[in-house]
Formats: C-alpha cells, structure tokens, sequence
C-alpha cells in the first residue's frame, strides 16, 4: 500500500501548454513585479506617497539584510514557525483522530454535528483575547489559539471524507464479507485521505493566520510581534519586511502542503474543499 | 493469450455439468419497501425459481422491474422482506466471499493499480498473497490486460475497467457471478467483444452466472435461460429457455433461434408495458 501510494502517475498530469509560452508569461509575470516595485520606489523617494503609507522596497530589502544578518529574525521566526507547526500537528492529530471516532459512531456525529457547525461559523481569532485570560502570555496560548483556528477545517473535511458515497464500494467489501476493520483500512481512510488533505491545506494556512492574531494579542515573540511593536515605533519598512516574511511563510507552508498532497492522495485531482 | 483458462480453474466444479444441481433455490422471494406514511411499496412481487450449477440465467426487464434487487437477494447483499433465497442446501444464503459480483461501474478503487485491485478479495479474504498475484497477473492475461497490470484505474478506459473487474470477481475462484448491468455503460462494439469474452471465461471456467442487464440481445446470446421481469410492480413474467449450441458467435444473432427468442422476449416486455399503462390510466 505504502509503495503503491508513491508511484503517482506522472503522465497524467503532463502539461497542457507548450513549454515557451509559460516562459513566456513567467517573465510577462516577472516584469509587473519589477514595475510595481519600481513604481513604489519612485513614488516614496519623490514624496508622491507619504512614508507613513508606503515603505520604498530598497528600505524594506535593507531592513531584512539588516534583520537577518544580526539575527534578529532568528528568533521570531523560529517562535512563529514552532507555534504553527505545534498547533497544526496536534490540531491536525486531534481532527483526524476525531473524525475517524465520529465516522464510526453516527449517532455521536449527529449529537455533535450542531455544535460543529456553531463553532465552525464563529471566527475563531475572535477567543483569542479569552484563551490569552485562560493561558496568561507566552507560549502556551498562541498554541491554543493556533490550534483553535485550524481544528475545524481538518475536521470537517476529514469526517466529509469518511462518508462513503460509493454504494458500489461498500457493497463490494460486503460481498468479500469484509470485517469492520478492514471497511476502514480498505476502503474508507483511502477514500477519506484526498479530503484530509484538502482539510490539511486549509488548516496549514489558518494555522498561520491563529499564530499572527496570537502574536498580536497575547505574546513577547514572533513575527507578529515585531510587527506590531515597528508599527507602535513608526517603523513601516519594519512592518513590510514583516509582511513579507509572513508571506513567505505562507507561500512555503502552501508549496510543501501542495507537495505531500499530490505524493500521498494522488489520484484524486480536484476535491472540493469544505472551508470552515 | 499465453494460457488456456482451463489451467486457472480449481477443481471444483470442474467435472460437474450444467444441470447437475440446483445452486441457488429461489423461494417466493419478495421486496417491498416501507412508504412515507405507513404501509408498503411491492418492489418485487415474489418469486420462486432454481438455478442450476453451471447456468448461465439473465434478468432482462426495464428500469424498476425488481432485477437487479433480485440479483442483491440472491447474492444476500439485500435482505428479502418474504420468502428466501437458498445457496444449495445450506439452508441459508450464499457466503460473502463465495461468490463474485460485478457491478455496472467497474467500482474499482482509484488508489491501487489494476493488479491490487484484482488482488483485492485476497486481501479481504485473507488468502496467500504470493499465489493471489500469480494468478491475478493470469487473470489479466485472461481479460488482455498483462500490460497494463501497474496503470491505475484512471488511466483505463471503461472497456478496460469492467474488464479488470471482471478479473477480481474471479480471482478467489467462486462458484457463482452476479453481475448487475456490466457492459451497460459501454459502447456497442465494446460490449459485444465483451460478451464473447464473457461466454469464454465463464464456460472454460465452469462459472454459474447469473446476469442482469436490459439488452435482450445480450441476454439471449449469453444465457441458457432467460427471466423477464415487467414493472409497475416488478414481477417475474416469464422465463425463456435459449436453444443454441455453444460456443455461440455474434454470427449466431442472425440465426433464426436467437431471433425467434429476441422476438419472444420483445412481445413479453411490450404486453407487460401494455399492462402497466392500462392500470396507469384506468
């Protein structure tokens, strides 16, 4: 099973353009960004846009050498980094260990399913302030808030997944009299794993979300953090140097989701995503 | 085709003749489902009939008719709401994992290749895997698909999905097939290549088959009987024996036999939908 699951079908996602033309558009891409950025350059050096709205990207770049160099970054970023990853594997290990319990049990999944529901449209950042009062500062509640924010969409994709829709399937196990065990084994986690994932990508980039609201309200460390206090000094290359290593953050987070998704649930293309 | 299906085969069965015992005893079996507001709805009015070891029996009728509910009874995949469906005389219904099914979509699994798909009910059953994938890699010789044993299912044509399915229903060796509609989704030419196939396979494996489908040239090709079912409530009409010396060929549907059992089981059909209508309006 575990060899089977690696040797995804590459042909079957050959690229459907001619290879010059996304070179083409590649660079079409490249020169807007080099246009903006100069234009943002331009327009903060000649006093068009006040420095109070926009940082000149020369500024930005020189606070990021700058913050890297010292090592001041480094630990913000790795505050950040750890307390996402923190939150989205035990949030992600608690849904998924959820969701395998309600699917077996349908009569706790329709008891449940109301409060889900409630909890799913309330925004989460919004106990942020509550849990910093439970927790106190630090660590520990920008962890609850991170896995607050990406629980529920793992979750509910995750328990979406285990529905069987195939009559076919699940009457072709009865017909090889297979046990429970094996119905889960077989046929429902496999079936299940393409909308964990989807939950997985969803919750990944929510976590991110939950670990900078956490940095707002409730901690002394993170990137969040050194936002907010250049924000308080004034500081607006600071605060985009922030920005961006937020995005970049993300950019990685979604790239390396992207990745496990197509190795491990590869036959399945475009499952539809349940947002919570 | 490199080997003969007859070196697959297991031996039982394989000395038995058609006609030798009952298999499946079919008695005033019925269904009915509950309806909104108490009382119930006849799917299938019951029935009582026997299928012999080594028969190959068709359910032809129209949409609704019961067939393919009788098909699931029979296989005890449903429960009938009267009567019974008895495998030989056990007494009780057929075990799960004694038969093959094939259903109308292939239903193979999209994350395992062809040849762990048709390994499938070796998985299940609990069977030496190392034999289960000999004989599945011979089995897709069987249905012509050696080649594409590591493709997933994706990559398959319909064609050759019902082909792989057909293989995994075979590969623990079972008595019986019920297949429920299994070239329904094909196209003519592939269906028909299919159908000689599936007379080759089932006679040089000694199969008893019983087959569901609403292609009434299908069904008197491949079968030794014939059960026509009508709707409005499902209901066995008739059954209709097809005497034709095997193997048959395509060729064979211009014979004047096929076509005089074709035209029998037409007339069946049109009367029964004459009937329906009457009790619609009247």
């Amino acid at each position: 099973m575990a060899d089977a699951v690696l040797r995804a079908p590459g042909a079957v996602r050959a690229a459907a353009k001619p290879g010059h033309t996304r070179w083409a558009e590649r660079g079409v891409s490249l020169l807007l960004l080099v246009f903006f950025l100069g234009l943002a350059e331009v327009a903060t050096r000649s006093g068009w846009v006040s420095p109070l709205v926009l940082a000149a990207p020369s500024q930005v770049w020189a606070v990021l050498v700058d913050g890297f160099s010292s090592g001041f970054y480094a630990p913000h970023l790795r505050s950040t980094v750890g307390s996402i990853f923190a939150g989205f594997f035990i949030a992600g290990s608690l849904a998924i260990a959820i969701a395998g319990t309600l699917a077996s049990i349908p009569v706790l999944e329709r008891v449940l399913t109301p409060f889900f529901v409630a909890f799913q449209s309330m925004p989460k950042v919004a106990i942020a302030p509550l849990v910093v009062i439970w927790f106190g500062f630090g660590e520990l509640s920008k962890t609850v808030i991170v896995i607050t924010a990406c629980f529920f969409p793992i979750l509910m994709n995750a328990l979406h997944g285990l529905k069987l829709r195939d009559r076919d399937h699940l009457e072709l196990m009865r017909s090889l009299g297979a046990t429970r065990m094996q119905l889960f084994l077989r046929l429902r986690l496999p079936h299940a794993l393409p909308y964990i994932f989807a939950g997985l990508h969803i919750g990944v980039i929510f976590a991110l979300i939950g670990t900078v609201v956490a940095e707002f309200v409730g901690t002394n460390a993170g990137i969040g953090y050194v936002m907010l206090q250049s924000k308080a000094n004034f500081d607006l290359p600071s605060v985009y140097a922030c920005l961006l290593l937020l995005m970049a953050i993300g950019v990685t987070l979604h790239t390396l989701m992207k990745q496990l998704e197509k190795r491990v649930a590869f036959w399945a293309q475009d499952i539809s995503q349940v947002t919570a | 085709m490199i080997l003969s299906a007859s070196e697959i085969v297991s031996p039982v069965g394989a000395d038995a003749k058609p006609g030798d015992a009952a298999m499946l005893h079919i008695r005033a079996a019925g269904k009915s489902y509950g309806a909104p507001g108490g009382g119930s709805v006849p799917a299938l009015l019951p029935v009582t009939e026997s299928i012999s070891q080594g028969e190959f029996v068709s359910f032809v009728g129209p949409s609704g008719c019961g067939k393919t509910t009788l098909l699931k009874m029979s296989a005890g995949l449903v429960a009938p709401s009267e009567g019974a469906i008895h495998y030989r005389d056990t007494g009780r219904a057929i075990a799960p994992g004694a038969y093959g099914f094939v259903f109308q979509g292939a239903a193979l699994l999209p994350w395992r290749t062809v040849l762990e798909n048709v390994m499938l009910p070796a998985v299940i059953l609990g069977l030496p895997l190392k034999s289960a994938r000999e004989r599945a890699m011979r089995l897709l010789e069987l249905v012509h698909l050696g080649r594409v044993a590591a493709s997933y299912p994706n990559q398959l044509s319909g064609g050759m999905q019902q082909r792989a399915s057909i293989a995994r229903a075979l590969l623990h060796d079972p008595e019986v097939l019920f297949m429920d509609e299994p070239f329904g989704a094909l196209d003519a030419m592939t269906r028909e290549q299919l159908n000689m196939e599936l007379q080759r396979i089932s006679r040089d494996q000694h199969k008893t088959v019983l087959f569901v489908t609403h292609d009434i040239e299908e069904a008197v090709l491949l079968s030794d009987r014939v059960l026509v079912f009508s709707r409005g409530p499902g209901r066995l009409v008739s059954t209709i024996s097809v005497d034709l010396p095997r193997p048959r060929l395509l060729s064979n549907k211009a014979d004047p036999r096929f076509l005089r059992a074709v035209a029998e089981i037409r007339t069946l059909l049109d009367r029964g939908d004459a009937r329906e209508t009457e009790t619609d309006h009247g």
